[in-house]
């Protein structure tokens, strides 16, 4: 039996944690710091006990929480959890804890970074809990508001620049799918009040029994808008423009949030809100959204292969291996959707784990130019070895997470978009390339001689890395972990999906 | 029933309702005695009344019912909001007011009767006493407050609130005598019967459009922001600029209501909508190049009001609190709270709870979820599909992108140049000191009534009887 209001408790408590830290002190930041990660530690325990507590056969939404709280605005305190939320929920949990440890290095402004990246981790959970699509875009926003302060605050002069580039794109994005979220709203009837509903659930209901706005164009309008809000977050090509820069300014922490977690909301909001609800326009959309996605897993793949900094090569490589997830979700074939939602899980941890090491690499040295490095092998074998496995394991090696994911995807859409499905392998082909190239600047060869010594890993490191690591590895080896989670889900969304 | 609203035939109550504007208005008249007997201090007074006129505005609202206040003005449920709004904020200044000269508090008591009788002004007779009553008001609380450029600005809202009364009158007799009645609330039906005279009215508009231009030209907000290094005068002109607004709204949403029965004359759609656009696109672009706070939240006003006529168009009058009025009330007290802070950052250095609490200000006029200020824009913006207005909706979408780099980039410059210790012997008091108390104290009672506003804890409909 799941405590009551677990759900809440789990969204509420980074805010609350936020909350706290304004209260201390800003010069103790050993304080600041514990208490914003005993407070992130919390949410991530409460998701493991709701993951041993799932019913993977259901396909209905459980720990479901539904209070009224506007009811002359429609809007309602809904949230929920089914077997596309769970694993997003937990590993958002988990990526969030890591990245405060990963943060541990910050020293200026700690008691704001801290504060911000809680109450990131807040709009988060919270957006994928909810079942009420204004909710969902609250928390949608506090996450933007939150990550753009997180840039400009900390990464300097660019991310000064970054900042700006990143909150006019997701805002554009985001008050489109506000636009769209409207109109679902004006169109979906409450039985119970007889008036306009931000309910998802009964919008999911009624948009394909009802058949509302059937034969017009308004369907696909609403579908654009939702994907632009979704895809600038993702990002989908030619929305991407804010990432790279974003990756090369902001801390390590932040970006590993941006890539792992943030990014995932996007994906999220085209399979909870745009695919069910509007099916017959994502179809109407899937050609453009495959090409997009192909078109990103081969330039994703060929940027990343240009570049010096670390950062933006991991950026790249995160925004090739999403472009597979796009083409994954585009497919509507069973395997392609699995695989997605398997890739969308694993790629998160995988470059939780690459960012994370990436920031320890920052911290020995102050860069993470490429041509400068070497030799990590010899100095710092324990962080050259897991910075190794996380980058084997971006490839799509098999045996380790990523590798299901992408064979399924690359499988759903062989037969039938063969040309996209050779794109897809391209996309691979060039992740093994700059990888391979990360390995071997990095890790290789005789440490540069302006290095001088590089200190051997360190507990905190350790403690981030090797979670992970045993988590890739595991999945790799077991995926049905994960694959049995999702599965009826999005079973159950190909069928809605296919017709 | 009048104006929908249930009335209670007591002459007692009537008067019990007027009872804050009666303490204004005695309060602005004490206010002279200073001329006579040149010993008497009237500061005091003057808060303590706008005090109890606030406290009994309160009292008002929860007598269950409304009446009317004599045969020229009518107290309804958005002119009740409105009256408290003015009044709560006027006492607000009052609070943190250091002018020149004390005559300025008194004044500022007679801006707010003004803008009282504004929203209530029911008959032709009341609207230019109330307007009157505001501009005098609020010119001469102006002027006794500041020196140097706030005298300058002043004087242009005497001269420009004197032109303006004068079109008006020209404007309202016109009007009032072609539909052959003074009633307000009676003119926009009895004109609809007149086919023939959408003529006359081209004229009249062009006068009211040309005198509303020159008004905007001489105020030059830049100037009411200058504050010449005082922190009270840029919170003084916020209130000037968003006082008369809302009670204007509040007006509005009557006179709308009876427009609306009137099928055949509605509010000028296309020259509304476009008004609206180059305030809201031209008062936040303004506001984006201004490098001082106080100046930029002051064209960003600007940007919203223009919001707020647009809200004229797009939503149906009939509504309790109307949109425009909603959209004001909601930036109001964010906007007052952010001059609050803005005017005066403790000993010129920025403090951590003062950024806090500006940040949830600005955050709110940048309507973002879930402050106050998103709950009226969402309004806004549905009310636009519903309407098909395409051109409305690119407005409010391009004003919204453009409000976020207004309130947020400066909010980011703020807290990176925050000062911060890496002094472990640094016991962090520079930062986390709450002087000065009182504008920041005000902030964040303004502060939480936007965050209870935009959480749904606080609903002002049911505030109304």
């Amino acid at each position: 039996m799941v405590p009551a209001h677990t759900l809440s408790w789990i969204v509420l408590l980074p805010l609350g944690g936020a909350l706290a830290i304004f209260w201390l002190p800003p010069q103790r930041r050993e304080a600041i710091k514990t208490v914003a990660l005993c407070t992130a530690a919390l949410p991530l325990i409460q998701s493991l006990v709701l993951l041993f507590r799932f019913d993977a056969a259901s396909t209905a939404f459980q720990f479901v929480e539904h209070y009224t709280w506007a009811p002359v605005f429609g809007f309602e305190y809904f949230v929920g959890l089914d077997g596309l939320s769970l694993p997003l929920l937990v590993m958002s949990t988990l990526l969030c804890f890591l990245a405060l440890l990963t943060a541990w290095s910050v020293e200026e402004r700690v008691k704001g970074f801290f504060a911000l990246a809680l109450v990131l981790e807040t709009g988060v959970l919270g957006a994928l809990c909810a079942l009420d699509t204004a909710l969902l875009w609250v928390f949608w926003e506090l996450v933007l508001v939150s990550l753009f302060f997180m840039v400009s605050l900390w990464g300097g002069a660019e991310g000064r620049r970054a900042g700006r580039q990143f909150l006019m794109l997701t805002q554009a994005g985001a008050l489109a799918m506000f636009l769209a979220l409207l109109a679902l709203q004006q169109h979906t009837v409450d039985p119970l009040t007889s008036g306009p509903t931000f309910n998802l659930v009964l919008q999911l209901d009624q948009a394909n029994h009802d058949l509302w706005l059937s034969g017009t164009s308004a369907r696909h309008w609403i579908f654009t808008g939702l994907a632009l809000g979704c895809g600038v977050l993702i990002p989908i090509f030619p929305l991407h423009v804010w990432q790279p820069r974003l990756h090369r300014s902001a801390p390590m922490a932040v970006a590993m949030l941006a890539a792992a977690v943030v990014a995932k909301l996007g994906f999220y909001g085209l399979l909870r809100m745009a695919w069910p609800i509007l099916p017959d326009a994502a179809a109407w959309a899937r050609p453009v959204l495959m090409a997009l996605g192909a078109i990103a897993a081969v330039y994703g793949g060929l940027a990343a292969l240009g570049r010096r900094d670390v950062a933006v090569v991991l950026g790249y490589g995160s925004f090739s291996l999403l472009g597979l997830a796009l083409v994954g979700v585009g497919s509507f074939t069973l395997a392609g959707a699995q695989g997605a939602g398997q890739l969308l899980v694993t790629h998160g941890l995988v470059f939780g784990m690459l960012y994370a090491a990436a920031g320890g690499l920052l911290d020995r040295k102050g860069h993470l130019d490429l041509e400068r490095w070497g030799g990590l092998y010899r100095s710092a074998p324990a962080l050259g070895a897991l910075l190794t496995l996380g980058l084997l394991a971006a490839w799509g090696m098999p045996g380790l997470a990523l590798y299901p994911g992408v064979a399924m995807i690359v499988a759903g859409v062989l037969s039938s978009h063969p040309a996209v499905a050779l794109a897809c392998a391209l996309g691979l082909l060039l992740a093994a390339a700059w990888t391979s190239r990360v390995v071997v600047r990095i890790c290789l060869g005789e440490p540069s001689e302006d290095l001088g010594d590089v200190p051997a890993v360190r507990g905190r490191e350790l403690g981030v890395l090797l979670p992970l690591a045993i988590l890739l590895v595991g999945l790799g080896v077991y995926p049905r972990l994960l694959a049995d989670l999702i599965a009826t889900t999005l079973a159950g969304l190909v069928r809605v999906v296919g017709g | 029933m009048v104006g929908g609203v249930q009335v209670l035939e007591v002459p007692a109550f009537q008067l019990a309702v007027w009872r804050p504007e009666l303490v204004l208005a005695a309060t602005a008249l004490l206010s002279l005695a200073p001329l006579v007997w040149p010993h008497l201090r009237l500061r005091v007074p003057v808060m303590a009344g706008l005090a109890v006129a606030t406290g009994l505005a309160a009292t008002g609202l929860s007598t269950g019912s409304v009446a009317p206040a004599g045969p020229h003005f009518l107290l309804d449920g958005p002119a009740t909001l409105a009256r408290l709004v003015v009044v709560s904020l006027a006492l607000v200044v009052q609070l943190v007011l250091k002018p020149r000269d004390d005559r300025a508090g008194p004044m500022l008591a007679l801006a707010a009767l003004g803008c009282c009788l504004l929203a209530q002004a029911a008959t032709l007779g009341g609207l230019l006493t109330a307007v009157a009553v505001t501009v005098l008001g609020g010119g001469l609380a102006a002027w006794y407050a500041g020196q140097g450029t706030s005298r300058i600005a002043a004087a242009q809202w005497l001269g420009a609130g004197g032109l303006g009364f004068g079109v008006l009158t020209f404007a309202g007799v016109l009007w009032c005598g072609v539909a052959g009645t003074l009633d307000l609330a009676a003119v926009a039906p009895a004109l609809a019967l007149r086919p023939s005279l959408p003529p006359l009215m081209l004229p009249i508009l062009l006068c009211l459009g040309g005198a509303g231009l020159a008004l905007a030209l001489l105020t030059e907000p830049d100037r009411f922001q200058a504050g010449d290094g005082e922190g009270s005068a840029p919170v003084l002109v916020a209130w000037f600029t968003l006082a008369p607004a809302v009670a204007l709204a509040a007006l509005l949403q009557r006179l709308l209501a009876s427009a609306v029965s009137a099928p055949g004359l509605t509010v000028a759609p296309t020259l509304t909508v476009a008004m609206a656009g180059i305030l809201t696109v031209g008062g936040f672009v303004a506001a984006s190049a201004q490098d001082r706070l106080p100046r930029r939240l002051a064209w960003a006003a600007t940007g919203q009001t223009g919001l707020a006529l647009l809200a004229l168009v797009a939503a149906p009058a009939e509504t309790v609190v109307g949109l425009p009025l909603a959209i004001l009330m909601a930036m109001a007290p964010a906007h007052m709270g952010a001059m609050l802070l803005a005017g005066a950052p403790a000993g010129g250095r920025w403090r951590e709870p003062q950024l806090m609490v500006l940040s949830g200000l600005l955050v709110s006029l940048a309507a973002l979820p879930p402050l106050a200020g998103w709950r009226p824009r969402l309004d806004l913006v549905a009310a636009l599909q519903t309407g098909d207005q395409l051109f409305g909706l690119v407005v409010v979408s391009v004003g919204s992108l453009l409000a976020l780099v207004v309130y947020l980039r400066p909010l980011a410059d703020l807290w990176r140049d925050l000062p911060t210790t890496t002094d472990p012997r640094d016991d962090g008091a520079s930062t986390t000191s709450w002087a000065p108390l009182a504008p920041t104290l005000l902030a964040a009672a303004l502060l939480a009534g936007v965050v209870g506003w935009g959480l749904g804890l606080l609903d002002l409909a049911a505030l109304l009887p």
